[in-house]
């Protein structure tokens, strides 16, 4: 498996996509959500802190 | 919080112990349990999640370190989890949710993991109970 780091300290909630295949996680230490394959991947990852678009407050 | 095909919504609310259940234009239906380490009880239940195949529950009890499993009438069906670091071990675990192919995946938050599972319930005729079984290795990012 991609040793990709868990590198988020804080994740505080837990998604999937409808078709499964895909887990989304967002974490509140650094406002970020992580979409990760069904093996654990890293797919992609946004979000930052603050009150614009695309920025999450403890999301 | 999580819904399922029946259009049934069921909401934790952790610090009453116990899981509601509304129907879709949001009419309460029931509420199940209390605060306890028994089956069918709750310390902090923190998220809910429904399978696809039967809409059975699957309530996430935080502080019991656990995933209890009930059907739609809430009829206990079965249980795993402890404290603790190990495989289908958790510690402060945030969050349930599951996909499509009734992949179940607990957000364990303590560990700074995500496991998965795959519950195979034996169905028994009512009242009998279920049994749960965990199956496959965890999936553990950065392990």
């Amino acid at each position: 498996m991609n040793p990709l780091a868990f590198d988020i300290s804080n994740p505080r909630a837990i998604d999937t996509g409808i078709y499964g295949k895909e887990i989304f996680v967002s974490d509140i230490t650094s406002n970020t959500v992580s979409r990760y394959d069904e093996r654990g991947r890293l797919l992609r990852r946004w979000g930052s802190s603050g009150r614009a678009t695309g920025q999450f407050n403890n999301p | 919080m999580d819904r399922y095909r029946t259009q049934r919504i069921y909401v934790a609310t952790t610090l009453n112990n116990r899981v509601q259940a509304f129907d879709r234009m949001g009419k309460f239906i029931t509420a199940w349990g209390e605060k306890g380490s028994g089956d069918g009880q709750f310390h902090f239940p923190i998220d809910v999640a429904v399978d696809t195949s039967n809409g059975y529950v699957f309530v996430l009890d935080q502080k019991n370190a656990r995933v209890q499993v009930f059907t739609p009438d809430w009829e206990f069906l079965g249980k795993w989890g402890q404290p603790g670091s190990r495989e289908a071990e958790f510690l402060e675990p945030y969050g349930i949710a599951i996909d499509g192919n009734d992949v179940i995946y607990v957000l364990d938050s303590g560990n700074r993991r995500v496991q998965s599972f795959k519950a195979t319930l034996a169905l028994i005729p009512r009242p009998v109970t279920g049994r749960i079984t965990v199956n496959g290795p965890p999936m553990r990012p950065g392990r």
